[in-house]
């Protein structure tokens, strides 16, 4: 190399080190921040679905994931064929599963007929973002509490939003409905305390997950022992309501028939 | 215009075209983690748990990406995880579609099960291949217009 072109090298360097930023500098501070951004945003999410400020209580005598069973108190028989129910407030066809079957359900549950296990799901929330299903769960269980589970749900559903929005129910709307469920005095504070300290959110978020690991991703589904129910088809078109008779036929018996077998 | 000028100009293209893509899928994700999670765990290919944590930390990584993308800040390294981002996509896609899931891809927010009847899994995959197309073309040619790679480190980068 002659001496020229080391010269040559030597300036073109030294220009170029003048001109640009040290690109390592530059590199490292980069990496830095999007490390942070990537890391603290995704500790950011866990708190916002599983919420940090939570309680997390479970319903008494169920493990977490596992459904509630809100007419438990009533001993239905071991061979009482097993239903199972998967629910959110927050879905609109959830609240017409509810009007159309819901008084059915209940009393063959109350009566011990069947084994009725809820659970509640948060399919909404993961369409809207927010939390709201799952509060609206966990002040459903709070009801169950002050032993007010079947007005309460009832309640609650009639006063569902009209629209999906992240927001959900309204505050005061829990409280509507407990009230519409006949909680007062002593038992409305309790309620009420409980539904403020989300009690039962990461309970409902478990369940959620649960159900999802086992493939039920959308509401509302009914099972009768393990088969899904095409519950649709028990639905008069015309006069649209459901055939009240044969859904008890098919819970009471534990056998969905083969035409009304949901494949999905 | 010469020739030159012309491929920067193709280069800022890309870049815009990437990166404002992996900014609004990630935007569009980014206030919804349950929803993100959800879809991720809907292609079922990695365990529950993990599935819900790369869910998570998706939109953030989009967003990032894309940031880098549209500054042309490291372009070259920008573009090839933008681009192996849209390949790990279009492999999801596809795996989920020839296994016969019914999901929808959770591209920009939603996702989970759908019907079979509205899944979209062609044009997903077209689409994804075009932009990671833009990706190529960037790790092949990183230089472009309009890049704070070019103020930063001045022109001796630029036809690298």
């Amino acid at each position: 190399m002659s001496s020229q072109d080391r010269k040559a090298k030597a300036a073109a360097a030294a220009s170029r080190s003048n001109r640009g930023a040290n690109a390592f500098v530059v590199g490292g501070i980069v990496v830095i921040i999007a490390m942070v951004v990537i890391v603290s945003g995704a500790i950011w999410a866990t708190t916002q679905s599983g919420g940090v400020d939570s309680a997390s209580e479970l319903p008494q005598g169920v493990e977490e994931g596992q459904p509630f069973e809100p007419y438990a108190g009533t001993n239905p028989p071991e061979d009482a064929p097993v239903v199972d129910v998967y629910e959110d407030f927050r879905c609109p066809a959830c609240k017409g599963f509810e009007q159309a079957t819901g008084e059915t359900i209940t009393q063959l549950a109350e009566d011990g007929e069947i084994r009725l296990r809820v659970h509640l799901k948060t399919v909404i929330d993961s369409l809207t973002g927010g939390e709201s299903s799952a509060v609206a769960g966990s002040s459903a269980i709070c009801a169950a509490d002050q032993g007010k589970w079947t007005e309460y749900h009832k309640a609650l559903f009639a006063l569902q939003p009209a629209s999906e929005t992240k927001d959900g129910f309204a505050e005061e709307t829990y409280t509507e409905a407990a009230k519409m469920a006949g909680l007062s005095g002593d038992d409305l504070a309790a309620w009420q305390q409980c539904t403020d300290a989300h009690s039962y959110v990461d309970y409902v978020q478990s369940v959620d997950d649960a159900s999802v690991q086992d493939g039920i991703t959308g509401t509302p589904v009914i099972e009768v022992e393990g088969t899904r129910l095409n519950w649709g088809g028990l639905i008069d078109q015309e006069k649209q309501q459901v055939d009240t008779d044969r859904l008890k036929q098919i819970l009471t018996s534990g056998k969905v028939p083969e035409d009304l077998v949901a494949t999905q | 215009m010469t020739r030159q000028r012309v491929l920067d100009l193709v280069g800022l293209a890309a870049r815009l075209v990437l990166g404002a893509v992996l900014l609004v899928a990630g935007g569009a994700k980014v206030g919804n983690p349950l929803g993100s999670a959800r879809a991720v765990q809907g292609y079922d290919v990695m365990p529950f748990e993990v599935a819900r944590y790369v869910g998570y930390a998706l939109p953030w990584v989009e967003i990032v990406i894309g940031l880098l993308l549209v500054l042309g800040l490291f372009t070259r390294i920008s573009a090839v995880l933008g681009t192996l981002l849209m390949f790990a996509f279009v492999v999801g896609i596809a795996q989920a579609w020839a296994r016969g899931l019914t999901i929808d891809c959770g591209c920009f927010g939603g996702g989970g099960q759908v019907a079979e009847s509205e899944t979209k899994y062609g044009r997903e995959i077209l689409r994804d291949v075009g932009f990671a197309l833009c990706g190529v073309w960037l790790v092949v040619r990183e230089s472009s217009t309009y890049s704070l790679d070019r103020t930063l480190f001045g022109d001796n980068k630029e036809h690298a």
